[in-house]
Formats: C-alpha cells, sequence, structure tokens
C-alpha cells in the first residue's frame, strides 16, 4: 500500500467503529476486570491508530 | 511486502509542509486545551501570562505561551498528588509507568505516563526503529540495566510492536552480554555510545572476540550524543561492522528524532507527534532559517498525563538547509544535537562545545576510546586538561601525537590545552552515559 492507495477517509471511518465499539463494550464491562483492563489498553492501541492517521 | 515498506507511516511521514504545519497547530491547540483544563501548574502558569486555549490561533501566538522549565517541574513535584505533583492531568490509578530522569543536572524529575502515553513512547520508537532498517526478522539485543530510567525501555517495546524478537540483556555483564549476541546471533542493538564502544573494546581485548565479525548488522544509539559525532560513528562502525544510528529523546519529552537510514548528517525530528521550535538564545527569537544555532523549545503533541509544553530542554541545535534523500519531510537537524546550553561554555572567553573536543579526539587513531576533559582556573586563568590514553605500543610516538592532537584541537575548538597521557585502561570505563566533561571552576 503506497501513500497515494491509502483511503483516508474510510480508514477513519472503521477506526472510529472500533472505538465506538470499544466504548460500548467498556460501559458493560466495569464489573468484569478481565474484560475492562483489555479494552483500556485496547482503546489505547485505538488512539494509536487515530494519531498515525492524523486524526 | 510490508517489510519493503520504506516508511513506519507512508500518510504523516511524507505529508506535504504545509500540511504537517496544519497538524501541529490543530494538536498544538488540542494539548494546550487539555493542559489548561486538567493541570493547576499549566493553568496557573498560563493564567499569570494571561494566555487561555481562545488565544491559541497561529504560530505567533503559540510563541508567546510560556515555557516550562526544569527547575519549575522541581518545585510542581513538591506538590500532590505525591509523587508527581500538580501538573498531574489524570487521575493518579490511570498511572500505568513511573520512570525519573538521572538527576545529572540537579533533582531528578519523577514522569507519570497512563497506557496510553507509554503506547505512545513505543509508537515514537517504532518511527525510529522501521526508519533505521529495524524489520519483524531481527532479533534485537539490549544491553540495558532495566531500570527506573527510560532510556531503552521503549526501544524493547517498539521492537515488540515491529514484530522484532527482542532479547533483554539486563543484568548480564558485558562479557555475558557479548557471548549472548555471539550465540543468539543477534542482528541488532541499542546502547549509548559509550557503551557501544565499551563493549568493543572488551570483546577485542579481553575476550580475543572481534565485534565486526558479530552478527550485529544496526546499532541505535541513545542517550550521549556520539552517534552524531563523524569520528565516533565512524569508531563503533568499524568496531561492529555495523550501521550505527542515532536518535534524541528524554524522559520528561518523549523520542523526538532520529536518523534515518540515508544517514543524512542530521535527524529528523517526529513533526506529527511533536512541535520542535528553535529559540536564540541571546535574543528569544525563533529562528526559522538553516544554519543557525538555538536553544530547543519542544512540544510533545500527544502526551497526557504529563504534559510536555513548550518545554525549554536546553538541546542546542540547527536546522538542516536541505531535505532527506529518503523521502521524509520531517525536518533534519543537521549535526543532531551538537550540545546541552547548560554545557556550552566560555573558557578564556572563547565558546566551548564538549562534542567539539570529542570529534578531534575520536579522530585520532592512536588513541583509545576514553578521555576526559577538566577545565580549571590557575589564579584568574582559565585552564583545560585534557586526559588521553595512548594505544599500546605506541609509547615512542608521543611528542608525534600531541603535536597532531593540539593543532587539531585548536582549529576545532580555539583553544590551547594541556594533554595527558594514560595507558590503555587507566581512565575510568562507564557502562550508561559518561561525564567526560567536568568544569571545576563552578565549584570555585
Amino acid at each position: 500500500m503506497t501513500a497515494h492507495k491509502i483511503d483516508l477517509k474510510e480508514l477513519e471511518r472503521k477506526v472510529q467503529l472500533m472505538r465506538k465499539t470499544a466504548e460500548e463494550l467498556k460501559e458493560m464491562a466495569d464489573s468484569f476486570p478481565a474484560l475492562d483492563r483489555n479494552l483500556s489498553r485496547m482503546l489505547a492501541t485505538i488512539k494509536m491508530l487515530e494519531l498515525n492517521i492524523g486524526i | 511486502m510490508l517489510v519493503d515498506q520504506k516508511y513506519w507511516n507512508p500518510v504523516l511521514e511524507t505529508l506535504p509542509r504545509e500540511e504537517i504545519r496544519k497538524l501541529q497547530l490543530k494538536k498544538f491547540k488540542a494539548i494546550f486545551q487539555w493542559a489548561y483544563d486538567h493541570s493547576k501548574f499549566h493553568r496557573s502558569l498560563y493564567d499569570t501570562a494571561g494566555i487561555t486555549p481562545n488565544d491559541i490561533r497561529s504560530f505567533a501566538d503559540i510563541r508567546r505561551v510560556p515555557k516550562v522549565e526544569k527547575s519549575m517541574m522541581r518545585d510542581v513535584q513538591r506538590k500532590d498528588p505525591f509523587p508527581y505533583g500538580d501538573a498531574l492531568c489524570v487521575p493518579l490509578e490511570e498511572v500505568s509507568e513511573f520512570r525519573q530522569t538521572s538527576g545529572t543536572t540537579g533533582q531528578p524529575i519523577y514522569q507519570a505516563d497512563t497506557w496510553q502515553d507509554w503506547e505512545w513512547w513505543s509508537e515514537c520508537w517504532a518511527y525510529i526503529l522501521w526508519a533505521q532498517g529495524y524489520r519483524p526478522a531481527d532479533r534485537v539485543f539490549i544491553p540495558f540495566g532495566y531500570n527506573i530510567f527510560v532510556a531503552f525501555w521503549a526501544g524493547h517495546y517498539a521492537a515488540e510492536k515491529i514484530g522484532c524478537e527482542v532479547v533483554p540483556g539486563g543484568v548480564l555483564d558485558t562479557k555475558a552480554r557479548i557471548l549472548k549476541i555471539q550465540e543468539l546471533k543477534a542482528t541488532a542493538m541499542m546502547a549509548t555510545p559509550t557503551y557501544v564502544l565499551g563493549m568493543a573494546d572488551t570483546a577485542k581485548n579481553k575476550m580475543n572476540i572481534n565485534p565486526a565479525d558479530l552478527s550485529i548488522n544496526k546499532i541505535t544509539c541513545a542517550g550521549e550524543p556520539g552517534a552524531s559525532i563523524p569520528s565516533t560513528k565512524k569508531r563503533m562502525q568499524n568496531a561492529w561492522g555495523a550501521k550505527v544510528f542515532d536518535h534524541a529523546g528524554a524522559t520528561e519529552i518523549g523520542a523526538w528524532s532520529f536518523e534515518c537510514q540515508d544517514q543524512p548528517g542530521g535527524m529528523h525530528v517526529n513533526e506529527a507527534f511533536f512541535l520542535v521550535e528553535i529559540e536564540d538564545v541571546e535574543t528569544g527569537e525563533i529562528i526559522e532559517e538553516p544554519g543557525r544555532r538555538g536553544k530547543m523549545i519542544i512540544t510533545a503533541l500527544d502526551r497526557m498525563a504529563q504534559p510536555c509544553v513548550r518545554f525549554d530542554a536546553k538541546d542546542i541545535i540547527e536546522w538542516d538547509s536541505v531535505p532527506c534523500s529518503c523521502g521524509r519531510t520531517f525536518r533534519l537537524i543537521k549535526g543532531g544535537v551538537i550540545g546541552r546550553a547548560d554545557d556550552i561554555t566560555k573558557v578564556k572567553g572563547v565558546l566551548l562545545a564538549p562534542s567539539a573536543i570529542e570529534e578531534v579526539v575520536r579522530s585520532i587513531d592512536e588513541l583509545c576510546d576514553e578521555y576526559e576533559v577538566v577545565v580549571d582556573k590557575l589564579g584568574d586563568i582559565d585552564r583545560i586538561k585534557l586526559k588521553v590514553e595512548l594505544l599500546p605500543g605506541l609509547e615512542d610516538r608521543v611528542k608525534e601525537i600531541e603535536s597532531r592532537l593540539q593543532d587539531q584541537l585548536r582549529l576545532k575548538t580555539n583553544l590551547g590545552y594541556r594533554i595527558d597521557f594514560y595507558d590503555y585502561g587507566k581512565l575510568p570505563r562507564h557502562e550508561v552515559k559518561a561525564r567526560r566533561f567536568k568544569d571545576l571552576r563552578k565549584s570555585h
């Protein structure tokens, strides 16, 4: 994949979908440490995806 | 193929300059707002200066934002919450990483990072390592005493993120580390320039192993400017038969710059993640043009727990005039970090950068890697003593070598030196950063 073939809009849309899903799961996991803590890490990783596409 | 990709981030690393500037301005506004809203220290600093987030509309506005100095952080950390103080922007329970500065310039600063910040640290390092040719097939040996100092921790995590196999060389001694590199056929390594040369010396002179015969093909340096000093870089590359790359970072900033595989004689600033400004030391004016040295003021644009906003890093740098052949649009700083404002001092009325002495010493093949510089006063007159080690068997050439050394030192630094020659192995060896420059005038 070279820079000119990268569809940033589509990447952004899918990353935001991931964020939304992870946040919704986290809300459901406040009494489920194994999910809550892994989702926190997942959200940190999603943040790196956002930074890398300039959001 | 992924491994053939030149850039870790083909979008950000090749953004047109005006797009990079737009991104930096957008991010600066966001981190400024974050610090203003969440850090008592920052809000008080900015309120006192009469500047609020709504005032930041341009780079000219950014220049009105007060700088933060290390000494201010020491005061901050006497306040609650312990031990970070009121620049902390997140609840303590969100802090997952503790590191501290080495304390070479005073009381150490404690640095808090959340897991997101730690992901950010390793992300910054991933840009560095990918640009230096690290790929998933690499076996990376890290001869570093994993501890409270950030040093190569983030390099370790970044190498994992890239997909490399990482061998932590933690508490092993130097000989054991060399044997492990040999046994595992490690292909890459990260260390300070002092230790890269120290390991090579141990391998050659105490173990009868030529480090160039080992399988290391690239080395990433940090902690000292050596990998950007041509003669030191050459010594390291010759000793190990490997490419040696520089990078610069700091505990309270992050990993903000890196040399790429093209080795352009400077380092790229990761401008998607950091805003670097260069300030004229005398006038305080921001230097935009290449070729003028000044002090770095830096903002980590995405670091959240303990923000780094217009931090006066005291590193002396200058912009390069030419873009890098690698195609990255991130600007280059010429010759890497040239020195620290704290270390560049006047001796006999002449400005002296310790790195200039290193460049001369390491360019003389008859001298060993170690050296020490001591500046003191005899009455009212400054004097500089340079201690060097001669390679074994060259004792009858001392006069000729001294004359060459004096000539080069005068040429490069405009100063005369008293030179003391020592036998090989007599000067102290260092495992991490070396303090080779001692200014005893400050204690008078």
